[in-house]
């Protein structure tokens, strides 16, 4: 699919998420940097079912050609199925390309480990799966 | 029964970092008792982000469709004449998981409107808040027990699943995967062995089910999304749980905690709501925080910052 921004160029959406609120287990702004957040393309390689976070893992050619292979938090499976997105949704996509909103650890977490906000899968659909820290308007869930 | 007092959240790294190492208040953002993604209130222009009423499109999840539940009719009832609180309940308005829903109508994620009933924070007895309150330890995902697991649920998002019958009430938690098993027309024992859920019993007043709990494990934090933290409490602290279901759609649950070592006056939670789910092919689901990343991630990052803050 015929992407709008390519590779990982950040593309600032909406500025200045709001305060990331503190789930009773953890709080977004204490391991991730939502003024990162940057779209990342690449290719879906595996994926985590489980909890507290399902997982997907993505490799990514940056700039320079060198691939990152980033792994991407998302909430509960439970959420995500009652959300509309379920693990064969994944599971049928492994090794096809796909795009990521992600927010990106902070200084001193793991590489190419972030958060992901939403994404999408070859068939075109937008898929909420993380936290909306960024305030996105309607319009702009695309890539 | 647990004989230290001190906090669980000690740091390695230095004792100016101590409180901030490896504890993080709770729901330090839900002051206003609201549900993430904040929405705007309904007084709020709808503009920008969770333009009110407008889902992005190509987007799956049916977030359009998401709205306040009308009342749906009277409430069933058992067949010994009280209210049937039977159902799997989510902590919203709208009969379904809103957790990272799209923001549309904010009236259906709240699970009270703070400004008509405000919950305040607790007040403590002198000294007390400084023995008592301790925020929960960051990644911490284990039993909350007795009433946090239920209060907490504003900012899980996670369904609550009752079963009623004339003779018992069956709780279930899908996060944290938790059960409670309430007996009617059981007395508390004379010494009841303290548990995480504490030991409960139950009457009914008219239409609403009161539950009265004693021993709680004294390692349950009372926490729950008010914006007021977590504080420990004494084997004297006593819950009162009210539970009505006001119509078929809704249910109403209060929570009050006694505590006459630890609190000034009693807490009261607002008068919660909760609201049947409406998707008939929706399942119960399994939750074991067992794989979680976040303590080990949230080490890593503050080793880092106290490494920089040190150069």
């Amino acid at each position: 699919m015929r992407l709008k921004v390519p590779g990982i160029l950040v593309a600032i959406f909406a500025v200045l998420g709001a305060a990331a609120p503190a789930f009773a287990h953890h709080g977004f702004a204490v391991e991730f940097d939502g003024s990162k957040c940057l779209n990342l393309t690449g290719t879906l390689t595996s994926i985590d079912w489980e909890n507290p976070h399902a997982y997907f893992h993505m490799d990514v050619k940056n700039a320079q050609g060198k691939v990152e292979p980033w792994s991407l938090e998302m909430i509960t499976p439970n959420a995500l199925k009652r959300n509309g997105t379920s693990r064969q949704d994944f599971l049928g996509n492994i090794g096809k390309p796909i795009s990521a909103r992600a927010c990106p650890t902070k200084a001193g977490g793991t590489q190419y480990r972030g958060s992901a906000e939403f994404l999408e899968l070859p068939d075109g659909q937008i898929r909420i799966v993380g936290q909306l820290v960024e305030k996105i308007s309607p319009d702009q869930f695309h890539f | 029964m647990r004989q230290d007092k001190q906090p669980f959240c000690y740091s390695a790294i230095s004792a100016a970092a101590l409180i901030a190492a490896l504890c993080v208040a709770s729901s330090s953002a839900f002051a206003q008792g609201n549900r993430i993604p904040t929405p705007k209130s309904p007084d709020d222009s709808c503009t920008g982000y969770g333009e009110c009423g407008k889902a992005p499109k190509n987007i799956v999840g049916g977030f359009e469709n998401i709205h306040a539940l009308p009342p749906g009719g009277p409430a069933p009832r058992m067949s010994d004449g009280h209210v049937d609180l039977t159902g799997r309940w989510y902590p919203d308005a709208a009969g379904r998981m809103l957790q990272v829903a799209y923001p549309l109508d904010p009236t259906s994620f709240q699970q009270f409107d703070p400004k008509k009933t405000p919950e305040a924070a607790p007040v403590f007895k002198p000294g007390m808040e400084a023995k008592y309150k301790r925020p929960v330890p960051y990644g911490d995902c284990d039993q909350a027990g007795t009433p946090s697991t239920t209060l907490e649920q504003l900012s899980q998002h996670a369904p609550m699943e009752l079963i009623a019958t004339p003779q018992r009430l069956v709780m279930l938690y899908e996060y944290p995967m938790d059960v409670r098993m309430v007996y009617f027309n059981r007395p508390h024992p004379k010494d009841p062995d303290p548990t995480f859920n504490g030991d409960t019993t139950a009457r009914w007043e008219g239409d609403t089910l009161v539950l009265d709990v004693i021993a709680i494990d004294e390692r349950m934090r009372n926490f729950g999304g008010g914006g007021y933290g977590s504080w420990y409490h004494s084997d004297q602290q006593r819950i009162t749980e009210r539970i009505t279901r006001t119509s078929k759609n809704y249910l109403t649950y209060q929570i009050t905690i006694e505590d006459p070592v630890v609190l000034a006056q009693p807490w009261k939670s607002a008068p919660r709501i909760w609201t049947v789910a409406q998707d008939p092919h929706d399942e119960w689901g399994e939750v074991f925080c067992t794989l979680n990343q976040e303590p080990e991630e949230y080490n890593k990052i503050k080793a880092h910052e106290a490494q920089q803050k040190g150069k």
